[in-house]
C-alpha cells in the first residue's frame, strides 16, 4: 500500500483549496494565468507530447473535481489533458463536474505558452514548477537538449514524493493557537466592473536592476519597494476623488500580500501552501509620504512575518475548516453563502492584492529560448485590480489583472516609476 | 518603438491609442505594418455557456405550455359545454408561459419588467372578461394596484442602482422601507377611493410616519448630523 500511495484515487482539497471551490463562480473563477514568451512560435505538437509526458509525474494533477455532499474533492482520471489554442478571454472560468475536465489548461499562442491553474489545486509556486518541467520536456522533444541543472523544475523520471501532494496546513497546524485580530473595513476600488466572462491583462516590463538598486537605497526589499508604489498610487487616486476632504479621511488602504510559507516551514508540497498578510495604511493618520510608506511597511513585515504569528493564521483557517456544524452543511447550501461570507470577512478586509513570485529561472541550455515569464491573477470581483509580481532574466513582470476597464491606478503608478527613471513596456489584451 | 508622450512609457508597435491613458499615439513610422498582437481577438463564452442552459430550460417550458394548449383545444372540441373553466386554464397557461419568458431575462431588465407588467394587466382584464362580474373590481382595484406596485419597483430599483456602491447596510434598508411606504399609502389610497369616494389614508400614515423617522435616521447614522444642527442642539439640550 505505502509504495502505491502516490497514485491514490482521492485527493481531498486542502486548507485554500477547499475555500477556492465554494466561492467559485462564473466571475470569480479562482484560475490564475502564467505565461512564458518563447523565441520561436510554438509547436502545438511537440507542446503535446511534451504535457502527455510530464503529466504522469504530476499524478494530483491529473484529476477531476467531483462533487462530494459535503465538500468537493478531487479524483484520479486516466484521461490525458489536452492543449488548446487560445481564443477565449484569460482565466476562463473552468467546468467543473466533467468527468474528464482539469484544474488546468494548456494553451498556446503564437510565441506564448499560457498554462492557466485553478487555485484550488495548487498555488503559484507549484504551477511554476509544473509550467518549468513542461517547457523543459518541450525543448528536449524539439531540440534534443537535456539541461544539467533542472532548477525548480521536476525530474520527470523520479519517483513521486507524498510529500508533493500532502496539505501541509494540516501538518503545520498547531492547537490551541489565539486567532489574529480580524480585519476592518477598507477603500475598494469603485469602479464600473466589466460584463461577466470578461478579464483584462496589463503587464508593464521594467528592468530589475535600477528598481533594485533604488529599493536598496530606500534600505528595502523590490517587493516592499513595490508595494509601496503601489500604495502611493491608490493614495493619490482617492486624493484625486470627487469626495470631500472629510471622506477620503475616513479612508484605509490595505494590500493582500501572500506569503509563500515554503520558505518558512520544511515543506516541498506543490498545492496551496500560503498566508496572506494586510499590511495597511490609514488615512485618518494623515496623507503618507513614499518614506513612511516603506517605513510601515517594513514595520509591519518586521512584526508580522514570522513563524509564531504566521501559525495564528493556519491555525484559525484550519479551525474554520474543521469545525463540526460548518462541515455538516450540505455543499449547494454552502455555495450559496460561502461567496457572501468571503466578500464579508475576506475581500473587504483588503483593497488590493499584491503577489510576488520572485525570480523564476531556466536552465543555462534553453535560456536563450525563453524570453520572458508572466504571471496574472485570477479574477475578483470586490478587489477589482491585483497585481502579480515575477522577474525573469533581468526583467521585471508588473502584471495587472482587472475586472474592470478603468485604467486610472495603474497609470499613476507607472507613470510614478517612469518618474524615477525606469523605463517601462506597457502590454495589454485590451482592444 | 513607440512610447506615450503623456505617459513615458513604450507601447506595443501596433496600438493606436496608450493603454493606460488613452491618448493617441503619433504615427511616426511610416512603414508600419499591422505586427503580431500577443493576445488573440478574445471570445467571451459567458453569454453562450449559459444561454445554453437557458434555452434548454425555456424549450422544454415552451414545449409543455404548447400541448397544454393543444389539450385543451382538443378537450374544448370534444366537451365544449365546459367552457369557462378551460378558458382559465388556457389563460393561466399562457400568462405563467408570458412571465417565465420575462423572468429568463432574454430582453433587457426594463422591458423584462414591463413586459411581466402588461401580462399582469391583460391576464387580470381577462380573468374580468372571463367570470362576467357585476362589479369594475378591474378597473378599481386591480389595474391600480398592478401599476402602483410596478411604478414602486421602478423607483425601487432607480434608486438602488444609484446607491449600490455605497454602505449596503445604510442603503438597502433605507430604500426598501421607502419601498413599503409608498405601497402602503397606494393601496390605502385606492381602498379609500373606492370605499368611501374620496382619498382618506388612515394606517398607511402610521407606517409612513415610523418608516420615515427610521429612515432619516439611518441616513443621518450615515451622513452626520450637519454641523450647525449639533451646536444648536448640544445648546438646547445642555450637554
Amino acid at each position: 500500500m505505502e509504495e502505491k500511495n502516490h497514485k491514490k484515487k482521492f485527493y481531498s482539497l486542502d486548507n485554500a483549496g477547499v475555500l477556492y471551490t465554494a466561492i467559485a463562480s462564473s466571475r470569480i473563477t479562482t484560475v490564475y494565468r502564467m505565461t512564458v514568451e518563447l523565441s520561436e512560435v510554438v509547436d502545438p505538437k511537440t507542446l503535446q507530447q511534451a504535457l502527455e509526458q510530464i503529466i504522469h509525474r504530476f499524478p494530483y494533477f491529473q484529476v477531476t473535481l467531483k462533487r462530494g455532499f459535503f465538500w468537493y474533492y478531487y479524483e484520479h482520471t486516466e484521461a490525458i489533458p489536452t492543449v488548446e489554442e487560445e481564443a477565449y478571454y484569460p482565466c476562463k472560468t473552468m467546468r467543473q463536474r466533467q468527468g474528464k475536465t482539469f484544474p488546468f489548461r494548456v494553451l498556446y499562442y503564437k510565441k506564448y505558452i499560457h498554462v492557466e491553474f485553478n487555485h484550488s489545486i495548487c498555488d503559484g509556486s507549484g504551477g511554476l514548477a509544473f509550467l518549468q518541467t513542461l517547457i523543459i520536456e518541450y525543448f528536449k522533444l524539439l531540440k534534443g537538449i537535456i539541461p544539467q541543472n533542472l532548477g525548480k523544475a521536476m525530474d520527470i523520471h523520479a519517483e513521486v514524493d507524498p510529500g508533493e501532494f500532502e496539505d501541509s496546513f494540516k501538518v503545520y497546524y498547531e492547537e490551541n493557537v489565539p486567532p489574529p485580530p480580524s480585519s476592518k473595513k477598507v477603500f475598494h476600488f469603485p469602479f464600473e466592473l466589466l460584463d461577466k466572462g470578461e478579464y483584462l491583462l496589463l503587464t508593464g516590463i521594467v528592468p530589475v536592476a535600477p528598481l533594485l538598486a533604488l529599493a536598496k537605497s530606500d534600505h528595502c526589499t523590490l517587493t516592499q519597494f513595490i508595494l509601496a508604489l503601489y500604495f502611493e498610487s491608490i493614495q493619490e487616486y482617492i486624493q484625486g476623488l470627487p469626495m470631500s476632504e472629510k471622506k477620503k479621511h475616513q479612508q484605509r488602504i490595505a494590500i493582500n500580500v501572500p506569503v509563500d510559507l515554503r520558505k518558512m516551514f520544511p515543506s516541498i508540497t506543490l498545492r496551496n501552501f500560503f498566508i496572506s498578510l494586510n499590511p495597511e495604511i490609514d488615512l485618518a493618520l494623515g496623507y503618507y509620504t513614499r518614506a513612511e510608506i516603506i517605513e510601515q511597511i517594513k514595520g509591519y513585515m518586521g512584526l508580522y512575518m514570522n513563524r509564531k504569528n504566521i501559525s495564528r493564521y493556519i491555525s484559525r483557517n484550519v479551525k474554520n475548516e474543521q469545525l463540526l456544524f460548518l462541515r455538516l452543511i450540505p455543499l449547494w447550501v454552502k455555495k450559496l453563502f460561502m461567496p457572501l461570507v468571503y466578500k464579508w470577512y475576506g475581500e473587504r478586509g483588503y483593497t488590493s492584492g499584491l503577489s510576488n513570485l520572485g525570480v523564476v529561472t531556466v536552465p543555462d541550455e534553453i535560456k536563450p529560448f525563453v524570453k520572458s515569464f508572466e504571471v496574472f491573477p485570477s479574477p475578483s470581483a470586490e478587489s477589482r485590480l491585483k497585481l502579480v509580481t515575477v522577474s525573469y532574466d533581468g526583467k521585471l513582470a508588473l502584471c495587472f489583472g482587472k475586472t474592470t476597464g478603468e485604467t486610472v491606478v495603474e497609470k499613476i503608478f507607472f507613470r510614478k516609476i517612469r518618474q524615477l527613471g525606469v523605463p517601462v513596456k506597457i502590454e495589454t489584451n485590451k482592444r | 518603438m513607440a512610447y506615450c508622450p503623456k505617459c513615458g512609457v513604450e507601447v506595443e508597435d501596433d496600438v493606436k491609442n496608450c493603454p493606460l491613458c488613452d491618448f493617441p499615439i503619433p504615427d511616426i513610422n511610416e512603414d508600419r505594418q499591422p505586427k503580431d498582437s500577443k493576445y488573440p481577438q478574445a471570445i467571451n463564452t459567458y453569454d453562450e455557456d449559459h444561454l445554453g442552459k437557458k434555452n434548454k430550460a425555456f424549450f422544454s417550458i415552451s414545449i409543455i405550455a404548447v400541448s397544454m394548449v393543444v389539450i385543451i383545444g382538443v378537450i374544448y372540441l370534444v366537451y365544449p359545454w365546459n367552457h369557462v373553466l378551460l378558458k382559465y386554464i388556457v389563460l393561466a397557461d399562457l400568462s405563467i408561459f408570458a412571465i417565465v419568458f420575462f423572468a429568463m431575462g432574454y430582453l433587457k431588465p426594463n422591458y423584462n419588467y414591463l413586459g411581466a407588467y402588461i401580462t399582469v394587466v391583460i391576464t387580470c382584464f381577462c380573468v374580468y372578461l372571463i367570470s362576467g362580474s357585476q362589479t369594475a373590481w378591474f378597473l378599481n382595484y386591480a389595474f391600480p394596484i398592478a401599476t402602483l406596485i410596478y411604478l414602486d419597483i421602478s423607483l425601487f430599483r432607480f434608486v438602488f442602482k444609484h446607491t449600490r456602491h455605497k454602505s449596503q447596510f445604510i442603503f438597502i434598508p433605507s430604500n426598501l422601507i421607502l419601498f413599503v411606504i409608498i405601497l402602503a399609502i397606494g393601496i390605502d389610497g385606492i381602498i379609500s377611493l373606492n370605499v368611501l369616494g374620496s382619498l382618506h389614508l388612515t394606517w398607511s400614515l402610521i407606517v409612513a410616519v415610523s418608516g420615515f423617522c427610521i429612515i432619516i435616521l439611518l441616513q443621518t447614522i450615515y451622513h452626520r448630523i450637519p454641523e450647525k444642527t449639533r451646536r444648536m442642539l448640544k445648546k438646547k439640550m445642555h450637554v
